[in-house]
């Protein structure tokens, strides 16, 4: 009676065991097909959140369509994890990514404040881990967190030297004045522009600086007045509230210089402000031409996110989330030290809306295509899409 | 001389946009005691509401009445919702109450209107300008000086002639004599707050023309300018409140002009450090009314 | 017409008055007298509602008045001269006069602005000037007759008599007395004891809060207490 009790006893250990073993290799099982993890730190409140959201809603209907694909290369299904609220504050932005870093993720997509990015992007320097600029477009962001980040937006300095080209060469101006201001670096863009201008001929007759919310622009018009001659154009990277108030009051004194933007200024509030902005040309990442890969994207994703399909960021996170699988594709694996290689030897990638190109960059801040539009009758007109030579592109400081 | 027209007339255009919600912020503060750091949120909503109207396709100026008014109206709610369960409280409450009132609007704005700018178009006769002589003066500057004008002419005709304007006056002078005379506190209490509404809405219609978009945020940079306009022209006078108004849209223009570019981002803190000289000489600011101690 | 029932005030944890009764009839002019502090203006803010009662009751005319708005109260018919007069010297004469009948018919007003010319012509003369412009004399005589203005049932008068010049104080009684035969019921506080005794028809007195003695006019001036506590000290002023 007792030899069968330990008989029996040892049979139901045995079963155990081995069953554990079936469970434990079933789970082993499941480890072997890998998940690429995005950590999102963005943005939802402050003044960040209007290109953090609609980039984060993009990167989740790309990451969405991959996964009904299997999977990057049809083995590394993408797992997003929405980090903590970085609320355009960098100190947010820093507890988010350290959230984050807890959680074992492959990469981490950041907010575009570039203070909040710079600052969080330390963090995840320090451990090795992927990182990109989201929408963020300010080249010094890579450069000051170091290797592991890199712009997933056309840099300043790209979009300067864009536009100049494009002024240049196809509408050939001759000279310009710039508007910039010190109160965020990105408004410090027409000093790029104004190099490669220069570089291409171009001269720059005046320069005037603004603050953030200024209201007047008195003194500046007053100052383009008294130039000897008008400039063919006026260089700008000042956008809401500013662009419109500044627009309305160059127009308002008699100055008709073509008046020359950047990708902020790709908003419904710019295309609505009438005949004074006619004529006005901007850049960004969106291809509206009828018939295009991006038109075809938006289709799809304005039946999920209706509410962002106008929002250049949407293409943005689109692009980055394919960019992405691309390199993850190429390292045939999700480990950080792999993709970043194969991030950095990527040529020529066929993006949605034009090639990109880290390879042979320096800073991790790539060659990208810059979309050119004109507002004509209250709409962006495409013109053209420039990219620019690496030696056109104006150094970032 | 051209130029010193332009100059003069963006000075009041600008000064007068702070002068009106300067007025919102003093008539409150006059009447009631404490600062209403919710008031740059009514611009906003008057902003909000100015969007709608004219996207269901509502004509201009039409739409320009609905959103004045609503601001009028989200004033008179505030008060209900968040200030008279407060009355006679600690006026330390009240001004938290207005920072909470604030901040609850505008994430509830960024959670149910979108976190993106919505424009708010002009027609082209509002944006453009008029050529006197050899000068362009801008039709939406020209405009604001007069609706500063009319506004605070209105309102000092409302305040002088009818009775419930002269209530309010004797309700800024004495609240608990006012009450002695019969005047109803809390038609006192809706009443200013209903003033302080249309001017803010007034002066987020003006503000608008300029930038011509309404974003979540817009009311906090002319609340602080309105703010500073009421500590300078003396905590609840009227008229300093205007001289005020006026007096820091000159100061932020003179030094525009007179700094040179690259120091230009010293403007702000260079218009205070003159702003708080005026402090050190009159600490009561510009027109320093006495005020009966009991309340 | 007015009736106080074991009236307390409290100040947070301090009691301004302690159960104080007392009536005022119609037709009389009732006093109270007290040195400062002794809770008197308390009892009249009480009336008028513009502090809250802690407890007991104040009735007048027979309606509770515990917990009503002070505009409430005014309508009911009763009018305050506040101490230290607090007309509104920002405003001219007429608009002061135009707020004490705030709470009458519109069409009442310009004639109880005139009846208050009539009474008091300096007033009319200085119809425009900014109230805070007049002297004491003439400041005393606006605050009776913006108080009038609203057609009061009942007068409070709060130390009319503090700050003015030895002769005002004389007429300023005389004006009393005429409201009284004019049919006014009056409640008056006042520290000019043997004054206010002389026309009083009945007076309490406060201490500390408290109710020390109660009596008529003549009675009291005779009492030993209040020659020595009242009259001996204002005759020595």
């Amino acid at each position: 009676m007792k030899r069968t009790l330990i008989f029996s006893l040892s049979v139901v250990v045995f079963l155990m065991m081995s069953a554990g073993l079936v469970l434990a290799g079933g789970e082993k099982e499941k480890v072997a097909e890998e998940e690429f993890v995005i950590g999102m730190a963005h943005s939802h409140t402050g003044w960040a959140a209007a290109f953090d959201v609609a980039f984060t809603c993009a990167v989740k209907y790309a990451a969405d369509e991959i996964n009904a694909n299997g999977g990057i290369a049809g083995k590394y299904p993408v797992r997003l994890i929405t980090g903590r609220d970085c609320a355009s504050i960098a100190a947010e932005a820093v507890k988010s990514v350290d959230a984050l870093l807890a959680k074992d993720v492959d990469m981490i997509a950041l907010t575009c404040d570039s203070s909040g990015a710079i600052a969080a992007g330390r963090h995840g320097q320090e451990q090795g881990i992927l990182m990109i600029t989201s929408t963020g477009s300010q080249p010094m962001t890579p450069i000051r967190v170091g290797d592991w980040m890199y712009a997933s937006n056309f840099t300043d300095n790209l979009m300067g030297s864009a536009i100049a080209i494009y002024a240049r060469e196809e509408l050939k101006i001759d000279t310009a004045f710039t508007l910039i201001s010190y109160d965020d670096a990105y408004t410090e863009l027409p000093k790029y522009f104004a190099e490669t201008f220069e570089k291409k001929g171009g001269k720059i007759v005046g320069e005037a600086t603004y603050n953030f919310e200024q209201v007047d622009f008195g003194s500046v018009v007053s100052q383009i007045k008294q130039l000897p001659e008008e400039p063919d154009a006026i260089m700008t990277a000042a956008f809401e509230p500013d662009f419109p108030a500044f627009l309305r009051q160059i127009r308002a004194a008699g100055i008709k210089s073509r008046v020359i933007g950047a990708d902020a200024l790709d908003t419904p509030t710019v295309y609505s402000l009438g005949p004074v902005a006619e004529g006005v040309l901007l850049c960004t990442n969106r291809v509206p031409v009828p018939g295009s890969e991006y038109e075809k994207i938006m289709k799809g994703y304005a039946e999920e996110y209706p509410e962002h399909v106008e929002n250049a960021a949407s293409i943005v996170g689109y692009i980055a989330m394919y960019l992405m699988a691309a390199a993850v594709e190429k390292a045939d694996s999700t480990e950080p030290e792999k993709v970043r290689a194969a991030l950095d030897s990527l040529e020529n990638w066929q993006g949605p809306t034009g090639p990109i190109t880290f390879k042979g960059m320096k800073n991790r801040l790539p060659i990208m295509p810059v979309h050119i539009l004109e507002v004509v009758n209250g709409k962006g007109v495409y013109r053209k899409m420039v990219i620019p030579n690496k030696e056109d592109i104006a150094e970032p400081y | 001389m051209e130029i010193a027209i332009q100059y003069i007339t963006n000075a009041l255009s600008v000064g007068g946009t702070y002068a009106l919600l300067a007025l919102g912020l003093a008539i409150v503060f006059g009447i009631l005691g404490f600062i209403n750091f919710a008031h740059g949120e009514i611009m906003t909503i008057c902003g909000y509401v100015l969007f709608y109207a004219m996207a269901i396709g509502l004509p201009f100026w039409f739409a320009i009445i609905i959103g004045v008014i609503m601001a009028g109206v989200a004033a008179v709610i505030m008060e209900r919702i968040a200030f008279r369960p407060l009355r006679g409280a600690n006026p330390m409450s009240l001004l938290i109450a207005g920072f909470a009132l604030s901040g609850a609007l505008q994430i509830s704005f960024l959670v149910f209107l979108g976190e993106r700018p919505k424009p708010v178009p002009m027609p082209e006769y509002f944006t453009g300008a008029i050529k006197i002589g050899g000068i362009y003066i801008g039709v939406v500057q020209v405009i604001s000086i007069a609706v500063t004008i009319v506004a605070v002419f209105a309102l000092n005709l409302f305040l002088k002639r009818t009775k419930f304007g002269i209530s309010l006056l004797a309700a800024a002078e004495d609240f608990s004599i006012a009450r002695l005379m019969g005047i109803r506190a809390n038609a006192i209490f809706s009443g200013t707050f209903a003033i302080s509404g249309l001017l803010a809405g007034i002066a987020g219609v003006l503000w608008l023309a300029q930038r011509g978009s309404v974003s979540y945020t817009m009311g906090f940079t002319p609340l602080i300018k309105a703010f500073i306009a009421t500590i300078i022209g003396g905590m609840g006078s009227l008229t300093g409140a205007v001289l005020g108004g006026f007096l820091l849209g000159a100061l932020e223009i003179v030094f525009q002009i007179i700094l040179p570019s690259e120091q230009l981002i010293f403007r702000d803190p260079i218009v205070l450090f003159f702003l708080i000289a005026v402090l050190l000489f009159r600490p009561g600011g510009l027109i320093q009314e006495k005020k009966e101690s009991m309340r | 017409m007015l009736s106080i029932r074991n009236l307390g005030i409290r100040y947070g944890q301090i009691d301004a008055v302690r159960n104080i009764n007392f009536d005022v009839n119609d037709g009389e002019i009732v006093c109270l007298i007290g040195a400062n502090g002794a809770g008197k203006t308390s009892t009249l803010c009480a009336i008028m509602g513009l502090v809250p009662i802690a407890n007991g009751s104040i009735e007048f005319s027979g309606t509770d008045l515990g917990g009503m708005p002070t505009e409430k109260i005014v309508r009911m018919g009763i009018s305050l001269i506040p101490e230290g007069r607090r007309i509104f010297s920002r405003l001219s004469v007429e608009k002061n006069l135009l707020l004490g009948g705030i709470t009458i018919q519109d069409d009442d007003v310009q004639s109880m602005i005139g009846e208050m010319y009539s009474r008091f012509p300096i007033l009319k003369e200085r119809c425009n000037q900014l109230a805070g412009t007049l002297s004491g004399g003439e400041q005393q005589m606006l605050a009776v007759a913006r108080s009038l203005m609203s057609k009061p049932k009942m007068l409070l008068m709060d130390e009319p008599s503090l700050g003015l010049a030895p002769m005002l104080v004389k007429s300023n009684f005389d004006l009393i007395c005429r409201l009284r035969d004019e049919g006014n019921t009056i409640l008056l506080v006042e520290q000019n004891v043997n004054q206010s005794l002389r026309i009083t028809d009945r007076a309490y007195i406060i201490e500390n809060g408290e109710l020390v003695a109660s009596g008529s006019g003549s009675e009291l001036m005779e009492s030993d207490f209040v020659r020595n506590s009242y009259l001996g000290i204002t005759d020595s002023k």
